[in-house]
């Protein structure tokens, strides 16, 4: 038996608890985070153009990894997220020694071509915060970890497409795959296949290692007050990850974090600008 | 009992891990048979992870997929093609030959005794078995086929999925039990006893005087890198060989210069199967290998001190080519327990 199928039965108690007593402020609050995905200011959808860095692209692959959320309480308290259910899993250490290794954090896995849902991120303290802290990728022990032994409803569990590179250790935390117009007659080029090759549209972008791990502190107040479920949403402007990178070259257009490590550095520099928290609903 | 909040990290929540991973571990009464694979004196006990136990039924779900061409996009080339049993799981060629006809970078190295190995592939990129099997699968040099793909064909098959189903407790096809079925039946390859361990044993006579001259210069020259009883240290070296920009080595890993034409030193056992040699295979023979270390690598940038001039003699080179090919090892049999 796992916390997941005894969620249902809390969540009944909770309802009972509630209806007992009075609702007041000092409630904790049933948090889930609502991420949507925009691009040049309009909703995100898969294989649709949009403007990007002064061209058009598409994005038929747009695939992103949080975690570390910590919630910034305006009485000082830093709320830190945890799985609901933490797993364990098979790791290998720095000395290339396998351990069993238990993940706790909450990962949030978003798929914004397969459209996003709010996830959980279970009972947090009621009151004002100050703002969000969290990490844009997967760090430490947790990237070194079997994918396939996480259960597949777990963020980290193997994807498709894929989120891990398999031949290394190690999760992408941003996946870009698309095309884009190189030629500058509007409309996107098709790919030709091979890497980094001028006369290629291809787009593709993957981002990873724990050391690329990118923090992302948002200083947008928001309140929660308690009692019942709340989302806390919040936007990412994928176009903005990339924003400064120039796709006329064509060694901007393609990287898999392996000797692009300027390209990584701009998306790392931007990540902070892709996230707004638009509030509480 | 009130929810409990998920930011404290609580008692609750330990003790439901607790519980939840004493399920994998088999929650029925009668737990499945499992194989056993005894491996040559003076090697640790095959390490099989806790997660994906040696079960009979795993482990020959394991076997046919790894032979099963239906696992490659034109359904011409099975993981068995490029590691073929007779050559030690290795495939003979220098550099692999996949769907289509299309050749990779690499020369496939034998899978024998593969699950002691604690970082995969030539420049030890992959970390476990279980996600190893994803790259061959959709790497468009070898099968070419979206692990999606795969999935479907196998959920479409008229026996699978009642194997899959038989080997993991009802879940059908899925990356995880794909993946784990491979590396099961993987970790059952193991070497059987060779020459080479009747003589560490104290078997003087199962070396020939040649062969024992062979063995005494390559444990000089040679087993600083190639060590023990796996003829490997599992390190990463550099030597001597040169790379080009389009395989460099570990650096694709850990994108540091320094590692450039540093590679896994590979296990020599069962090298006498699995000419030709080095990660591109561009040594043809054993007697090659023995005239590159011979003259000290090639003096590339970063070239590991122990790859320097030995001056042998030709006797000496052909002792040393002599103890080589007394490593030809055969993969252990496999017995289910009761
Ligand atoms: C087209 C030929 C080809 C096919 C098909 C193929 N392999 Fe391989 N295999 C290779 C080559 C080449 C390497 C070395 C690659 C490298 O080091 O980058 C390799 C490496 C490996 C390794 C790592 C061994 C070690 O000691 O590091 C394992 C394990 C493996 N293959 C298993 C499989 C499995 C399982 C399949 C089927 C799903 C498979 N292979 C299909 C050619 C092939
Ligand atoms: C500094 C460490 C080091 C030393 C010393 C060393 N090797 Fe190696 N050996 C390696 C590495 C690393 C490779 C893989 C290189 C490659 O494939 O490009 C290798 C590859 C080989 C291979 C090819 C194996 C295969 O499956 O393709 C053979 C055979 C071999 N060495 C034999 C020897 C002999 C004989 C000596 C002593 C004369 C020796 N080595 C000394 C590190 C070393």
């Amino acid at each position: 038996m796992t916390l997941r199928h005894l969620a249902p039965l809390g969540a009944l108690l909770l309802a009972l608890t509630l209806t007992a007593c009075d609702s007041n402020s000092n409630e904790p609050t049933d948090l889930r985070l609502d991420l949507s995905a925009t691009v040049d200011g309009a909703a995100f959808a898969a294989g649709q153009p949009f403007a990007v860095n002064g061209t058009t692209g598409q994005l038929d692959i747009a695939q992103l990894y949080l975690s570390g959320i910590t919630l910034l309480h305006e009485d000082g308290r830093e709320i830190a997220i945890l799985a609901e259910t933490p797993i364990t899993v098979r790791a290998q250490d720095e000395n290339e020694a396998e351990i069993q290794h238990t993940v706790t954090e909450q990962y949030v896995f978003a798929n914004a071509a397969a459209g996003l849902s709010p996830v959980s991120l279970g009972e947090v303290p009621s009151g004002r915060y100050t703002g969000l802290r969290f990490l844009l990728g997967v760090d430490g022990l947790d990237n070194r970890i079997a994918p396939g032994d996480a259960p597949d409803d777990h963020p980290l569990a193997p994807k498709d497409p894929s989120m891990h590179w398999n031949w290394n250790a190690g999760y992408v935390f941003l996946r870009f795959d698309g095309l884009l117009d190189i030629d500058g007659d509007g409309t996107v080029d098709p790919s030709t296949g091979t890497p980094r090759d001028a006369a290629s549209g291809q787009w593709r972008m993957h981002v990873g290692g724990g050391t690329n791990a990118q923090t992302v502190t948002l200083n947008q107040p928001f309140e929660l007050s308690g009692g019942a479920m709340e989302d806390l949403q919040m936007e990412v402007d994928l176009a903005a990850f990339v924003s400064g990178l120039d796709f006329s070259d064509a060694s901007d257009r393609w990287c898999m974090t392996g000797g692009c490590q300027d390209v990584v550095d701009t998306v790392k520099g931007n990540a902070s600008s892709a996230f707004t928290v638009l509030g509480v609903q | 009992m009130p929810r409990v909040p998920r930011w404290c990290g609580c008692l609750l929540a330990a003790v439901l891990v607790a519980s939840a991973s004493g399920c994998d571990s088999g929650g029925s009464p009668e737990e499945p048979p499992e194989v056993s694979v005894s491996v040559p004196e003076g090697f640790a006990p095959l390490p099989v992870p806790v997660q994906n136990p040696l079960r009979a039924d795993r482990v020959a779900l394991g076997e046919r997929l790894f032979f099963d061409p239906i696992l490659s996009r034109d359904r011409s080339v099975s993981c068995g093609s490029c590691h073929l049993p007779d050559l030690a799981f290795s495939d003979g060629r220098a550099r692999s030959v996949g769907v289509g006809g299309a050749t990779g970078l690499r020369n496939a190295p034998s899978l024998l005794n593969v699950a002691y190995r604690p970082t995969l592939f030539w420049d030890g990129g992959a970390l476990f078995l279980e996600s190893q099997a994803l790259v061959p699968l959709e790497d468009p040099h070898e099968m070419d086929l979206p692990v999606a793909d795969a999935l479907d064909r196998l959920r479409q098959h008229p026996e699978y999925p009642a194997l899959f189903a038989e080997a993991f407790e009802g879940d059908g096809p899925s990356i995880q039990t794909l993946t784990y079925a491979l590396a099961a039946f993987q970790r059952t390859l193991v070497s059987a006893p060779t020459d080479f361990d009747r003589f560490r044993n104290g078997e003087t006579a199962a070396f020939s005087a040649t062969e024992r001259a062979g063995f005494a210069l390559f444990q000089q020259h040679c087993a600083s890198c190639h060590a023990g009883p796996q003829l490997t240290t599992d390190g990463f070296e550099n030597n001597g060989i040169v790379v080009t920009d389009e395989d460099p080595g570990r650096e694709r890993i850990t994108f540091s210069e320094t590692d450039r034409g540093t590679f896994r030193v590979p296990s020599l056992r069962a090298v006498a199967r699995t000419a030709p040699y080095f990660h591109d295979g561009r040594a043809a023979t054993l007697a090659e290998v023995v005239d590159h270390y011979d003259r000290g690598g090639e003096g590339t940038p970063g070239q590991s001190p122990r790859v320097r001039p030995l001056r042998l003699q030709p006797d000496e080179k052909a002792a040393i080519v002599a103890f080589l090919e007394t490593l030809d090892d055969r993969p252990a049999p496999v017995h289910t327990l009761p």
